[in-house]
């Protein structure tokens, strides 16, 4: 059992708020009760597995699979059920966006540095990263990864995501539907509230430092997630860089939507279609709209 | 890079997302961080003890090796060693102490040649015991190796030696992934070419092992003066089957399984052990002759199987499974069974389990053969008293806990005991108790 750590869980209008920081987020249960004990349940469960995730899955850390992988020096590596199953669903998300989203692509962090400055690499330093992204250079054959030296994998894009989706599950053992799960803005809803009404989303302002609303979703059942790039771009001669970088060149997607926020069955897939979406570029709506998806965008 | 024409992906996005979260189980296992270099090895070790009681008692010893060799093959070398000693139903029946209803006669289970006069002799006890032991080495190799992306072949071979027995197989399988890997598809072939041999070579079916002092007249039996049933060589019998199979990942917590087999068996079916008694209802039953059992030469079987694995909640799994067998000697089997999983923290589980079993008799099945009121009877074309040819049924009940032991190590422990009932009272119900150790070390 992990010890559960900063975590507080209060009465807010006859709702139970169970908080806690998890993945450099602030992350909350919502559960639409006044049985405090399942509250406290859905709230443990729900820490429990977070940790794990972030545990197993952080690449800030040196102490798990990913840190191996990472590691391996171009050495062929055997890896657990859980992240084969991440590894084959990073595949399909490559397939599925024609290239455009992969987890390999997390060492062109290397040549952008996305802290509001004017600090735009040369073509040549985002060459030499760009060398060692790609998820078609990689071999995957569940359960075996063989990256070249260099290479790097990176769940960041999905981990939030998959640890809503995580957590709704066991939550979903105590027996109570009336949760709202929100890790930063990603979060997904096992159920109406107990009135039966929706929860109700507040969609925030991507401005810089703005905690303004700009508009509401209301939720009865699924995920809902956001892409942007709040905080995170560079200026340079006027020129507003995204953090959405293209894998495939290096370089920020041109004409980046400022924030893509969509509904779907789960977190997960909200999150994927958001974030895809976002690496459209100016067709980010088009492509929304093909979906068939309850979606809201910031250009 | 932009999209020309925005196409829908979102059906396959769901799927995908579906099958991760189901793949992932469900119970939040601690913190695992367990990336393996190559070339592991894993060595498991199991011990069966099985015991019917007052019959057979067999101590199996089995090792399982596992080498990866790369990433793309993988080398299974599993070596079994068998022990068995005790008796087993011979098919004919007893009559001695003047049970009239008729007890059944109990014969080495193989590896000793029956004898008619010794068993006589050890008429009047209640059962007949005849002392035995057999041993059996088995050997079996297997290959897996992949063929792209998502699809596989397994390769195996192997062989089986007991001091009347001999079997060698092989088979090939393939095993495709595709919907996004949510479904499997596996097809296979396999070939088994056996040796029977006795150590005074096979009997023939109905030949005669014994007759009665009591004159019966049967013209289709060889003259009970001859006495002696000619044994001349082993005998050989050729297994070839096939089968298709899918697995399919339904939702976040349920799979499905079916699998469909076919197995054509052909040559000597006959089990060279069993024997029937010729008996005279009129006389209680009194047992005039000893007759070889006989089986076709030929036997066709097929099974449908069907499995559900269902995960209830973070700690309850459970296993459903059902087979239905069927064959052209008009057998029909039908097991269910029952599994459920119960984790006890991270590291531990106990998982109980129930079977019930029920099969009608092959077509020729008989208890024995009685002559009429005028001594006569008239011949089968095949006979066997063979009691597991005969209408029964079984419950099982057991329960198996696990454990992990440090990283790479497993430990199992199973017991069951089985309850065995047939329609035809002259066999009795049987008990048998199975207890199972198991231990297993990656490397």
């Amino acid at each position: 059992m992990i010890k559960l750590r900063n975590s507080s869980l209060q009465l807010v209008d006859g709702i139970w708020i169970g908080r806690f920081e998890a993945m450099a987020s602030p992350c909350e249960v919502l559960v639409d009760t006044a049985d405090k004990n399942i509250a406290q349940k859905a709230l443990d469960l729900a820490i429990e597995e977070t940790r794990r995730i972030e545990q197993k899955y952080s690449r800030y850390r040196d102490d798990n699979i990913v840190h191996q992988i990472n590691n391996a020096n171009g050495k062929v590596i055997k890896v657990d059920a859980e992240t084969a199953g991440l590894l084959d669903y990073s595949q399909q998300c490559y397939e599925l966006s024609e290239g455009m989203f992969d987890v390999t692509s997390g060492v062109l962090r290397k040549a952008w540095k996305f802290d509001g400055s004017d600090n735009i690499p040369n073509q040549q330093m985002v060459a030499e990263v760009l060398s060692k992204v790609g998820w078609s250079k990689i071999k995957w054959q569940n359960p075996i990864l063989q990256l070249e030296a260099g290479m790097e994998i990176d769940f960041g894009g999905v981990g939030k995501e998959y640890a809503v989706d995580r957590s709704a599950l066991l939550v979903s053992t105590v027996g109570i539907s009336s949760v709202l799960i929100n890790y930063g803005g990603d979060l997904v809803a096992l159920g109406p509230r107990a009135n039966g009404k929706p929860w109700e989303i507040g969609l925030q302002s991507p401005d810089s430092k703005s905690i303004k609303m700009i508009g509401k979703i209301e939720l009865f059942h699924g995920g809902v997630a956001t892409s942007g790039d709040l905080h995170r771009f560079l200026v340079k001669d006027g020129v507003r860089y995204s953090h959405i970088l293209n894998p495939k060149t290096g370089w920020p997607v041109e004409k980046a939507f400022r924030q893509v926020t969509v509904l779907a069955n789960s977190c997960m897939e909200a999150g994927m279609l958001a974030t895809f979406a976002l690496l459209q570029g100016e067709s980010a709506e088009e492509f929304i709209k093909a979906q068939e998806v309850e979606y809201r965008v910031v250009r | 890079m932009q999209l020309k024409h925005p196409k829908s992906i979102r059906r396959q996005l769901t799927i995908a997302t579906s099958s991760l979260l189901v793949a992932a189980p469900l119970q939040s296992t601690a913190v695992e961080t367990s990336a393996d270099q190559m070339d592991d090895i894993t060595v498991e070790i199991s011990r069966l003890y099985y015991s019917e009681d007052d019959r057979v008692t067999v101590n199996k010893t089995q090792t399982l090796i596992t080498n990866e060799l790369s990433e793309d093959n993988r080398i299974k070398v599993n070596v079994t060693y068998d022990t068995m000693s005790g008796a087993s139903p011979n098919g004919r029946i007893y009559t001695g102490g003047g049970d009239a209803s008729g007890t059944v006669a109990v014969t080495t289970a193989s590896g000793f040649s029956f004898n008619a006069a010794n068993n006589a002799s050890s008429a009047s006890k209640k059962t007949w015991q005849t002392p035995f032991s057999d041993n059996r080495i088995a050997a079996n190799a297997e290959w897996e190796t992949s063929l792209t992306r998502l699809s596989k072949a397994v390769l195996s071979g192997g062989a089986s030696f007991e001091n009347d027995y001999e079997s060698y197989n092989t088979s090939g399988r393939l095993l495709w992934d595709f919907n996004q890997r949510r479904t499997t598809l596996t097809g296979g072939v396999g070939y088994n070419s056996d040796t029977v041999k006795p150590a005074a070579g096979v009997p023939e079916g109905l030949g005669e092992l014994w007759c009665g002092t009591i004159a019966i007249d049967l013209d289709w039996l060889s003259s009970c003066a001859d006495h002696d049933q000619v044994f001349f060589k082993p005998a050989n019998k050729t297994v070839l089957d096939y089968f298709f199979g899918i697995t399919q990942v339904w939702n976040r917590n349920t799979l499905f399984q079916v699998n469909y087999s076919q197995s054509t068996e052909s040559g000597y079916l006959t089990d060279p052990y069993k024997q029937i008694s010729v008996v005279d209802p009129a006389f209680g039953n009194q047992e005039l002759a000893i007759l070889y059992e006989k089986r076709p030469d030929s036997r066709s079987t097929q099974s449908l199987f069907f499995k559900a694995v269902n995960v209830m909640s973070k700690k309850t799994t459970a296993y459903l499974s059902y087979r239905y067998f069927w064959d052209d000697w008009e057998i029909q089997a039908h097991t269910a069974g029952a599994r459920f999983r119960f984790n006890l923290g991270s590291k531990s589980y106990i998982q109980p389990h129930f079977r019930v079993s029920y099969q009608t008799a092959a077509s020729f099945s008989s208890s024995y053969i009685s002559v009429d009121d005028s001594g006569f009877a008239t011949e089968p074309q095949y006979i066997s008293a063979d009691h597991r040819l005969s209408e029964q049924g079984t419950v099982t009940a057991g329960i198996k806990y696990g454990r992990k032991l440090g990283k790479f190590g497993k430990f199992g422990a199973r017991v069951e005991q089985m309850q065995h009932k047939y329609s035809n009272n002259i066999l009795p119900d049987m008990k048998a108790w199975i207890v199972q150790f198991l231990l297993s070390m990656r490397f």
